[in-house]
């Protein structure tokens, strides 16, 4: 492990663990994030993408359970904490950004003093100093400083949601959880935001864990990139690698379901088939039953990570040599006879 | 009405000059209204797939809500097949009217009720508007309306309840219960945004085929500009409750004329492009529809006739119309 690795996760399992049996819902998940990298972890609903996000900050509730794993950040073996050490280290060492602005605020209290709360539970400052600061996180996220005097409801969306990152910026913590940030957003602030978390990103090193559906977002946001499907991971690259050379069957039809604004009009298809009911996983690879190209062994034995190249590892049984293209041949040939679409 | 009378070529759907004002009652006293959309015109033939796209707040789903009349215009005109039908049938939309005109929703999870069957979901219709009377013809009818919509066993999903779907499923018996009753327009509100997006293709998909079997025309209502090129013949963009731009999909998109169009295109995430954005400002709050053109504020272009007089929807081109004074 090089001194520059920030989270690790090893092994990582949650359960439900309920009266009719025990619910994997994250199974045997590891990765690893760097100092001042961008992580993104993808996946459709179900896959167990927030539940990752919540057993980090060791959030779960009950009937969810880590059963399994090692979560460790900065050497410090986060599942080994005790409340008192819990609370002083959630938000000082790793911020949560979730996905709706309006319930992560507090609807009764000024904005200014939702940031100053967090300063105060952690810092021993004065309520002036810790409000100058909040001043200070308003100009980076390019809010007026004005408008800590709001009550959430008065803030738009985008702003509401810049406040929230002020939050989660407001003790400087070393990584930042982002849970679909951007999602209730329409893309043109979307854009403006993310950006701004780049750039802050870059001036103050922190790093990120992004946890997003959208995958396009995702390869213009992240460094590498996890591909979660029914809570294991099938696919995990430097994100130039995963968009020039996904190896994963689920990562290449997650890929062509992206609808883009400049594409030709050619004929596309979803994935067939729903994700597996948790409680009932289908034996060998989660994803054979919805795969184009599954073989006998992959309805029997659970594939593991193998590496495909440089830091591109990949789940499937599907032979391809380190670094290679996939082969053509590999390709379903509903998308090489792509018709267009006439009308 | 004059059914018998109207001239070949009218359009199946013609809005004209369509405004919505709200009041918003504030007490004793304190009265103000809000104007959600201004001058919204537009043509809809038979089988032709048109979307509307621009962000929330923009007046979209008001224009879904009145074109299947289930708010009443404040001004403006729907004609359908030529009949204008707000002077024809004031007040409660006909039964014939609603006949013509079918309604997909957002959310699947809201749209159908949790204690009742599918099968009673696609029986309604059949019976309301006559459709089928006896019951070996109304299973027969549910049956195949379900397979229409790739739901297979037919019988076994019509015996199901909403909560043994998943919102894939659910989002394709709102669909039936559209077709059910053979209309000739669907108005789509967001219909795949609740999907997960492995989803969303196969019912565009559907959509689809049904549209070039039964030559059904979509009002398609969205915010994703992909799924609006991959399903529209032609796009009507809005911004502020006007419609500011509107083209065939394909030559809109890759080439958009309006400053804001411009804006919402190189705004929508796309892989291995940079994040740099251009010149821009978000506005603090909702746009509001005044004197100039709503736009102005966030304009990177704006001059000062913007603010002083709003511009008028024009033709740059054939099939081509901008709402912007750069454009004379």
């Amino acid at each position: 492990m090089s001194a520059a690795e920030l989270l690790v996760v090893e092994d990582l399992r949650v359960e439900y663990l309920t009266e009719r049996g025990d619910v994997r819902i994250v199974d045997d998940v590891s990765f690893r994030i760097g100092a001042g990298e961008a992580y993104g972890l993808a996946g459709e609903s179900g896959s167990g993408k927030s539940t990752i996000a919540l057993a980090i900050l060791r959030l779960l509730r009950p009937p969810a359970a880590i059963t399994n794993g090692r979560v460790s950040f900065c050497g410090t073996d986060l599942l080994s904490l005790n409340a008192a050490e819990l609370r002083a280290f959630r938000w000082k060492e790793i911020s949560l950004v979730t996905q709706s602005a309006m319930s992560a605020l507090n609807p009764v209290l000024r904005v200014s003093d939702q940031i100053v709360d967090a300063i105060l539970a952690h810092e021993r400052v004065s309520r002036r100093e810790a409000l100058e600061r909040a001043a200070g996180l308003c100009d980076i996220v390019g809010i007026d400083r004005e408008r800590l005097r709001s009550y959430p409801h008065q803030l738009s969306g985008g702003m509401r949601q810049r406040m929230v990152i002020a939050i989660a910026l407001a003790l400087r913590p070393k990584l930042i959880i982002m849970d679909e940030p951007t999602t209730a957003l329409d893309v043109v602030v979307q854009k403006q935001i993310l950006k701004r978390i780049l750039d802050l990103k870059e001036k103050m090193g922190f790093s990120i864990l992004f946890i997003t559906h959208d995958l396009a977002l995702m390869l213009q946001l992240c460094d590498r990139i996890g591909i979660l499907y029914a809570g294991r991971l099938m696919e995990t690259a430097p994100a130039a690698t995963l968009l020039g050379q996904p190896q994963h069957p689920y990562t290449r039809g997650l890929m062509s379901c992206f609808l883009e604004v400049h594409q030709p009009k050619a004929d596309r298809r979803g994935i067939p088939g729903v994700p597996s009911d948790p409680r009932h996983p289908p034996a060998g690879c989660r994803f054979h039953p919805r795969c184009a190209f599954v073989m006998d062994v992959c309805r029997e034995t659970t594939p593991l990570l193998t590496s495909r190249g440089a830091g591109h590892e990949s789940a499937c049984h599907l032979p391809g040599a380190a670094g290679t293209e996939v082969a053509p041949a590999l390709i379903p040939p509903s998308e090489v006879t792509a018709r267009k679409v006439t009308s | 009405m004059t059914a018998a009378g109207l001239p070949a070529e009218a359009p199946l759907l013609s809005v004209r000059n369509l405004g919505k004002t709200f009041n918003l009652d504030r007490g004793w006293r304190r009265r103000r209204q809000l104007q959600v959309l201004r001058d919204v015109s537009f043509d809809l033939d038979a089988g032709e797939v048109v979307a509307l796209v621009g962000e929330s707040g923009s007046g979209k789903s008001t224009t879904a809500l009145l074109i299947a009349r289930l708010l009443d215009p404040t001004t403006g005109e729907i004609r359908l097949r030529g009949v204008d039908v707000l002077a024809s049938e004031p007040g409660r939309a006909s039964l014939a009217y609603r006949r013509q005109v079918q309604m997909i929703f957002q959310d699947p999870f809201a749209s159908l009720n949790p204690l009742h069957t599918i099968r009673y979901h696609l029986e309604r219709p059949l019976l309301r508007h006559g459709e089928a009377k006896e019951k070996p013809e109304l299973e027969q009818r549910v049956n195949r309306l379900l397979e229409t919509v790739g739901l297979n066993p037919a019988p076994d999903f019509a015996r199901r309840h909403p909560h043994q779907l998943s919102g894939g499923q659910r989002q394709r018996v709102a669909i039936a219960r559209a077709l059910a009753v053979s209309p000739a327009l669907i108005v789509a509100d967001e219909p795949t945004s609740m999907l997960d997006v492995s989803l969303r293709i196969d019912l565009l998909n559907l959509m689809r085929d049904i549209k070039s079997a039964r030559r059904i025309a979509y009002l398609f209502i969205t915010h994703d500009l992909g799924s609006a090129r991959y399903f529209a013949d032609r796009l009507l963009v809005m911004y502020a409750g006007e419609i500011v731009e509107t083209g065939n999909s394909e030559a809109l998109l890759d080439a958009p004329a309006h400053p804001y169009t411009q804006l919402l295109v190189s705004s929508v995430p796309t892989a291995g492009a940079s994040l740099a954005s251009p010149a821009t400002t978000v506005g603090a709050s909702a746009p509001v529809l005044g004197r100039g053109c709503p736009f102005a504020d966030r304009c990177p272009k704006v001059m000062e006739r913007c603010r002083q007089e709003a511009p008028l929807l024009r033709e740059i081109a054939a099939a081509r119309t901008v709402r912007c004074h750069l454009y004379g």
